[in-house]
């Protein structure tokens, strides 16, 4: 297979004048809906998706991508600046991202978001290039009890997640696989805890909670007292990351994207995950893993890279088989259909300019996003600068349009406000926030899993074990939770040993 | 002084006033549309029934002279939608369109839904069908209908049919078609079409009920088999594929419609006028060509009122098998 | 400090009885083949476990009594306004309209919240909704409401 000569082809599609420009307007508007909270590249795909229908296919597909990748590096940013996630992925980049910009290092949070982001995408677009087919049919023999079994084990990371008392977080997990209950139930369409309320049907929308307990709590702690003292540090300590950063990052942003783009293959796979992930296995590699959620570099590094490698990962099923994976892919096959094009298995063959070209793009785009993300570091990094008396209130009007955005319906913004006054509870009663996220995330998928794998298996539990990769699964979850104490013992022998 | 206005000039005030008012309701029809058209979609953006409004919606509004303004407004299967479409003015300006699914089956599903759907709901017309198929994935040993029905009589419960979602009309058509043809296929829930297709590639279901959109890619490409379609007729793109009603299982041959509807007490002029509008549209050769491109969707126009009929008599058949399922309310 | 965690546990304690309770009146099915209850239910169950570990916990530890110091006042009545701010604004955005709403969502929090004077409250304001309004109505298309006001 002439792939070089392929990838030949698909840049001279993309580096055509007329795509470049229309690549260069999806990544700059992109970018400007992806910052704004609760906007990610899904909510702009739809946001922007009409305007698309007046461009030729070919370049309408290089600005629907560029617009994709703009919103996801959009969203770390207001994560970084203000607490606000900018999408659900971006919840993980608020635990040390918004305390490095609190300390003045907003610039190289900032920047090695856009770098880690950058070289995941780089390495994730050549991966997908050559194993994309490969890699669809590993992940079609993902069954409901393979999911199952990959949640469980999400779950049981946990352990490792949390900074303080290990029964507050458990509670917290608990608490979120509750709210994930919330809504109209997948197996039976019966509602649960909805008691009447429209807005709660379909659950109780993951960036409302996200924006209400990371960003509005936040503001809501800050106005507590008089605004005395500075809530950012005024002196910045540098636009860029410096060389102890980068060498702190390198790891991180390696493993969070071969992690991020496996784990992104998965149909369904929600892109929040791999970010979970790729934080706890930082936190659990570091030499200093209470540094965590202090403002270490690595946890916004490894996160943002894993988010825009898996971001990578979904659109290996859509470009080889033409199976939408999530809302973003799922506007993407759309877009692609509504101009006529067929991704899946024929479109290498019917529209090689489509695929290549795309892919091309992609490359371009993510070039592009580094190019224009850098100097506007040190624009975002002057809003930080407008006196908090100003800055809550503007804080508080994107919180709202975040939440009001998705679906237009004003019972949204009740539930940001409500888990906004959750979260300032949460963090004056020693609650963490984030095993609550992933639990929220985790839980359903979970649930659904399970009683639809029941369901398959006609009640019997063995299939967990029968089936080669749910059991390594679950086997490893089990051994992550018991290895707490597998270390004890081990610790108390070699004790025993040294008294000797 | 107070002679100037008599009785008679009161009586000539009151009908001057009260004929005003008439012609001021005559003239909105007449005027209608006077200014931008809300059309709310109930689903999420990037899904078949949008897809289909905005690609057709320029047809649209040249056809009822007037600017449409598309609103999404997705949740709860659309019932969020439909719903404040139906609690809205019904002056003509805030119409909602959509599959029948909220409108034949959630009812049976979703308890305290906050509207009746033969009361609340002026229907206005129905535009076109998602047809659906049954699918199997190519490696499968099912080759036909005959072939399915014949494993599912010898293997009760064993098959399993994945479904976008319960209370879905693709969960009605194999609940149906279990009934029609007395076999028993166990249905299992996803949440959307988007997950029941990898589910169906990797052989972790049986077969499934979608819509041709999602698996028109994977058909052309040889990876899934179509045993048969729901529709009126035989779509084009798909002419060697039978109908489920022409195998002779007649009472699962339903498919979801798309059509517009608007509150309830919506004048009648302001309806004519979108009957026609619509109806205009659907007959425009560029707006058949459209659709054809758009994944098998078959044009199937009707009348309001024919349009309302089919819903309820769906809806009264819905109604009869839903109390033998699991779960419904 | 150990008297807070106290009540804490204690809401948790109910809480947990609340979601069982509410569980069982959702079908449970059986653990081969559950119903809608039977992940709340048991949810709850270990969330009712957890609590009570926690609650033992509470009430032995011997109370970390960390005085909170402030030395200035605790300003609830910010977070009560802010909360009340964003309940107005969301049921009021479809009648009132997005731009007017902005305007007067900013101009209360800028007076009320950390108080500033009223030109730099209405300023503030003016230019933020004003500005807002330009970029989401206007550059994003976006579907906020026009409201009675027409803009």
């Amino acid at each position: 297979m002439d792939v070089f000569g392929q990838l030949y082809f698909g840049f001279s599609v993309a580096l055509q004048p007329m795509n470049l420009l229309y690549c260069f307007a999806g990544v700059l508007v992109g970018t400007l809906i992806g910052v704004l909270p609760g906007v990610g590249p899904a909510a702009a795909l739809s946001l922007l998706l009409p305007i698309t229908l007046y461009v030729p296919p070919v370049s309408a597909i290089i600005l629907l991508a560029g617009i994709t990748y703009g919103a996801m590096y959009g969203g770390s940013t207001t994560s970084i600046l203000v607490n606000i996630p900018g999408e659900a992925a971006s919840v993980v980049t608020c635990l040390d991202g918004y305390q490095m910009a609190r300390q003045g290092r907003a610039g190289p949070a900032l920047g090695i978001a856009a770098f880690g982001s950058f070289i995941a995408g780089t390495i994730t677009i050549f991966m997908l290039i050559f194993l994309a087919p490969t890699l669809a049919s590993w992940a079609l023999k993902f069954g409901p009890p393979e999911y199952f079994a990959l949640m469980v084990l999400g779950l049981s990371i946990m352990v490792y997640l949390a900074r303080g008392s290990v029964i507050n977080a458990l509670i917290m997990v608990c608490f979120g696989l509750f709210l994930g209950t919330i809504g109209l139930d997948t197996m039976t369409g019966v509602p649960r805890f909805v008691y009447k309320i429209t807005a709660l049907m379909d659950g109780v929308g993951l960036i409302q909670v996200v924006i209400g307990l990371f960003g509005v709590s936040e503001v809501l702690l800050n106005v507590e007292t008089a605004f005395k003292q500075e809530i950012f540090e005024t002196k910045v300590k540098g636009l860029l990351p410096n060389r102890e950063d980068w060498k702190r990052s390198i790891g991180p942003i390696g493993r969070g994207s071969i992690l991020g783009f496996f784990l992104g293959i998965i149909p369904g796979m929600s892109v929040v995950i791999p970010t979970f992930v790729s934080y706890v296995i930082e936190k659990k590699l570091s030499k200093n893993p209470e540094g965590f959620g202090t403002g270490m570099i690595e946890g916004v590094a490894g996160p943002e890279s894993a988010n825009n490698a898996a971001s990578t990962g979904t659109l290996v099923p859509m470009l080889s088989l033409g199976i939408p994976t999530g809302a973003s892919t799922a506007l993407l096959l759309g877009a692609l259909m509504m101009h006529g094009l067929r991704p899946g298995p024929l479109l290498i063959q019917e529209s090689p300019d489509v695929f290549w070209g795309l892919v091309a793009s992609l490359y371009v785009g993510n070039a592009m996003l580094l190019v224009l993300n850098l100097p506007l570091i040190g624009l975002w990094v002057k809003i930080l600068k407008i006196p908090y008396h100003f800055l809550f209130s503007l804080i508080l009007l994107l919180c709202i349009i975040g939440s009001y955005i998705t679906n237009n319906t004003a019972a949204d913004v009740i539930i940001m406000a409500v888990f906004g006054l959750i979260g300032y509870l949460m963090k004056k009663l020693n609650y963490e926030a984030a095993p609550l996220v992933l639990a929220l995330v985790l839980g359903p998928i979970m649930e659904a899993a399970l009683r639809r794998s029941l369901v398959i298996s006609e009640g019997g539990f063995g299939l967990f074990f029968t089936r080669p990769i749910s059991a390594s699964f679950l086997i490893t979850a089990l051994l992550i939770l018991l290895s707490p104490l597998l270390l004890k013992k081990k610790r108390l022998r070699e004790e025993l040993r040294a008294g000797d | 002084m107070y002679n100037r206005t008599g009785k008679g000039m009161r009586v000539m005030l009151f009908v001057a006033v009260v004929s005003l008012m008439l012609s001021g309701a005559s003239q909105a029809a007449q005027d209608y549309p006077k200014g931008t058209i809300q059309i709310v979609i109930p689903f999420a953006p990037g899904g078949s029934t949008d897809i289909f409004w905005r690609s057709i919606g320029d047809f649209v509004a040249n056809n009822i002279g007037g600017t449409l303004a598309f609103v999404n407004k997705a949740g709860a299967g659309g019932v969020s939608g439909i719903s404040f479409v139906a609690n809205s003015k019904p002056d003509g300006y805030t119409l909602a369109t959509g599959n029948s699914d909220p409108l034949n089956i959630s009812p049976l599903f979703t308890p305290d839904i906050p509207y009746d759907n033969e009361k609340d709901i002026t229907y206005i017309a129905k535009t076109a069908i998602f047809p659906f198929a049954i699918i199997v994935r190519s490696e499968s040993p099912i080759k036909s209908i005959e072939d399915l029905v014949a494993f599912a009589k010898a293997n009760p419960g064993k098959l399993k049919c994945g479904v976008a979602g319960v209370g879905t009309t693709p969960h009605m058509i194999i609940e149906m078609f279990n009934r029609d043809a007395k076999i028993e296929i166990t249905p299992v829930p996803f949440s959307g079409g988007g997950e029941v297709v990898p589910n169906l590639l990797g052989g972790h279901i049986d077969l499934t009920v979608l819509s041709i959109a999602p698996i028109k890619s994977l058909y052309a490409a040889g990876k899934v088999r179509l045993l048969a379609l729901m529709a009126p007729k035989r779509p084009a793109g798909f002419p060697q594929i039978p109908t489920i009603a022409e195998k002779g299982y007649k009472a699962s041959n339903i498919a979801t419609g798309i059509g517009l509807i608007g509150p309830k007490g919506l004048p009648q002029p302001i309806v004519k006028k979108w009957e026609d509008a619509v109806e205009k549209t659907m007959k425009e050769p560029k707006v058949i060509a459209t659709v054809d491109k758009l994944e098998g969707l078959v044009i199937d126009y009707k009348r309001g009122e024919e349009y309302k009929k089919e819903i309820l008599v769906e809806y009264a058949a819905f109604k009869k098998i839903v109390p033998t399922l699991s779960g419904a309310k | 400090m150990k008297r807070v965690a106290l009540y804490c546990n204690i809401f948790w304690l109910l809480f947990s009885v609340f979601i069982c309770q509410q569980a069982y009146r959702l079908k449970l099915g059986a653990v081969t083949k559950p119903g809608p209850g039977l992940f709340p239910f048991s949810l709850g169950a270990v969330m009712l476990f957890l609590s009570l570990i926690a609650l033992f916990q509470s009430v032995g530890r011997k109370g970390e009594e960390r005085q909170a110091e402030r030395q200035e006042r605790f300003r609830w009545w910010n977070i009560a306004i802010i909360l009340a701010a964003i309940l107005a604004y969301a049921l009021t955005l479809d009648k009132v309209g997005f731009l007017a709403n902005t305007f007067l969502f900013i101009c209360l929090l800028l007076k009320v919240v950390e108080p500033q004077s009223w030109k730099t409250t209405i300023l503030g304001g003016a230019i933020t909704a004003i500005a807002a309004d330009l970029l989401f109505n206007i550059v994003f298309r976006a579907q906020i409401p026009s409201g009675i006001l027409g803009f």
